[in-house]
């Protein structure tokens, strides 16, 4: 069944964004991540523009963060005082990333310059996470000593405007959780993605926070820089398209319902080298776009 | 006495031309003035019925969407990649343009009078104000790459639509508007032409607007963006505790 979406402006096939919306579910299910890496480069992939792709974007962040932080909620395993922290630095970072995003719009460049961002990103983690995932499979025994979180260096403890969070036990400068919320803000605003597998890595190493409160930490301030992100887009560049968000995220509900199911089955370490796979294809499909000639070497911008 | 003078001139001056109107040579007629976009919208057609009384007389009709300002980019290789890097800025393009003629034969003449009245593909490129400082090859590269891009859209056809005569004067054509056509004010343009020279023209307009439903989503994202956000996330919102509610259950 065709669909004409309001603010895409655009007739396409409500099944294929409900598969698609299922199948990011699915795969956010079964990996426990937000899967906005997956979402807009598949929605640009099907024709949506890059703007109303990453516009529209945030409300399914806001969704699968909400749903997967109630239950770290219930069990008390958010950091809120960090987490507002973040925010604050969140909502900078959405409104230089809406900033940037109006700029290389304005340059004609926002299809190269979103898809460059999209292959260091998806390339760098997928490779680390493979690297990381092998490593584990084919050594049972798993290397739990680099686990342990760092040190945090000693520049870092310089900083200034420290501030104590009980929760996390923590003495620190502000700036630390408040930069690593600015970098989520500028990702979730340029990109639309929530940057989940970047910020956890970093909480736990540059923060040096309890690894117990990454995962609800983090969602807490997707769901929040999420939404400040949806409502600049909204108000500055139009490019939210609620049709296309409601079949996004009902197509999302379901798959992730399968995916928590299928979750049982895959392990830790497989799981992770699967991801990787699939997060290296992503990228590797938008590098092709990039490095190979094109078959259709001019693109048409309508004013 | 001045004011009959007056009259009496502008009797002379406008009786001719009020005959020649009362004459009826050219008629035409859209079944619809207006296209709705719905939901479901995939695609409708722009119906034209019409009437000449003299059959060696050539029929011409355009159909033009709203006008943009389009800029063409081609891609060049740098440092590896394919980015866009020459431009062309073709303004006030109409974003959906097709044609109509009854003649198969296009001589000089008729050729001229459609250049003269922005009629076929080529006669866009006579009058829209394309960008300066480049060669006519140079522009004519980016010219065949928006022709090439909008017959890809649907919103050019590489062919003139064709023009059914019921019998010898009375004619009816259909012009197909994807799905992909902007909605807004299209206008449509019919000429009547004799040895080189428009003889009638009548315009029509005709609205294709989002009506129901996506009237009220893209009137509420344009009018009231703050409000159509915080719809968005109340919806997002709800859902995802749904969805965490659901799966306390087992």
């Amino acid at each position: 069944m065709q669909i004409y979406l309001p603010i895409a402006e655009m007739s396409i096939p409500v099944e294929t964004i409900f598969l698609l919306g299922g199948f990011v579910g699915f795969i956010s299910g079964v990996f426990g991540v937000g899967g906005g890496f997956l979402t807009t480069p598949l929605l640009i992939f099907m024709g949506i523009p890059s703007a109303v792709a990453v516009g529209t974007q945030g409300s399914q962040l806001i969704a699968s963060g909400v749903s997967g932080v109630m239950g770290y909620w219930r069990r008390g395993h958010v950091d809120f005082m960090i987490g507002t922290v973040m925010l604050v630095g969140g909502i900078f970072g959405s409104i230089i990333g809406i900033i940037f995003f109006q700029f290389i719009k304005y340059i004609g460049q926002m299809d190269l310059i979103i898809s460059l961002l999209y292959i260091v990103l998806l390339g760098s983690i997928g490779v680390m996470m493979l690297f990381e995932g092998v490593f584990t499979m084919f050594r049972k025994k798993t290397m739990r000593s680099e686990f342990n979180r760092l040190k945090s260096p000693s520049l870092i403890s310089r900083l200034p405007y420290k501030m104590r969070f009980p929760r996390s036990k923590l003495y620190i400068s502000v700036l630390v959780p408040g930069g690593i919320g600015f970098v989520s803000g500028f990702l979730v605003s340029t990109m639309g993605v929530g940057g989940g597998f970047l910020l956890v890595p970093a909480m736990i190493y540059i923060l040096g926070m309890p690894p117990l409160l990454v995962a609800g930490t983090s969602l807490f301030q997707i769901i929040f820089t999420s939404a400040f992100a949806t409502i600049m887009h909204a108000t500055v560049s139009n490019s939210v398209d609620i049709l296309l968000a409601v079949f996004l995220i009902s197509g999302g509900v379901i798959g992730a319902q399968v995916g928590v199911l299928a979750s049982k089955k895959v392990t830790g370490a497989r799981a992770r080298v699967i991801l990787a796979l699939l997060v290296l294809g992503v990228c590797s499909q938008l590098a092709i776009q990039l490095f190979l000639h094109p078959s259709d070497l001019f693109v048409m911008v309508i004013k | 006495m001045n004011i009959f003078k007056v009259l009496v001139a502008c009797l002379i001056i406008f009786v001719p031309f009020n005959a020649s109107a009362k004459t009826d040579s050219f008629a035409v007629s859209i079944a619809s003035d207006h296209i709705d976009v719905t939901v479901g919208f995939n695609g409708s057609s722009i119906e034209l019925f019409g009437d000449r009384r003299d059959k060696n007389a050539v029929v011409a009709i355009v159909v033009e969407g709203p006008k943009k300002n389009v800029t063409i980019w081609q891609k060049a290789r740098v440092m590896g990649t394919w980015v866009n890097r020459h431009y062309a800025k073709f303004k006030r393009m109409p974003t959906y343009y097709n044609y109509a003629i009854s003649e198969e034969n296009i001589d000089k003449s008729l050729l001229k009078a459609m250049m003269e009245n922005a009629i076929g593909h080529d006669a866009l490129f006579d009058r829209v104000n394309s960008s300066k400082n480049k060669k006519r090859a140079d522009i004519k590269i980016f010219q065949d790459a928006l022709l090439k891009k909008n017959y890809d859209l649907g919103v050019f056809f590489e062919k003139p639509v064709e023009i059914k005569f019921i019998n010898n004067n009375f004619f009816r054509a259909s012009f197909d508007v994807p799905p992909s056509a902007p909605t807004g004010e299209y206008k449509i343009h019919s000429f009547l032409i004799k040895n080189g020279k428009v003889i009638e023209h009548i315009t029509d307009g005709l609205k294709v607007e989002q009506v129901g439903l996506n009237a009220f989503i893209y009137k509420s994202a344009q009018n009231y963006g703050f409000i159509y956000a915080l719809v968005c996330i109340f919806i997002a919102l709800f859902s995802g505790w749904l969805v965490s509610s659901l799966r306390v259950k087992p």
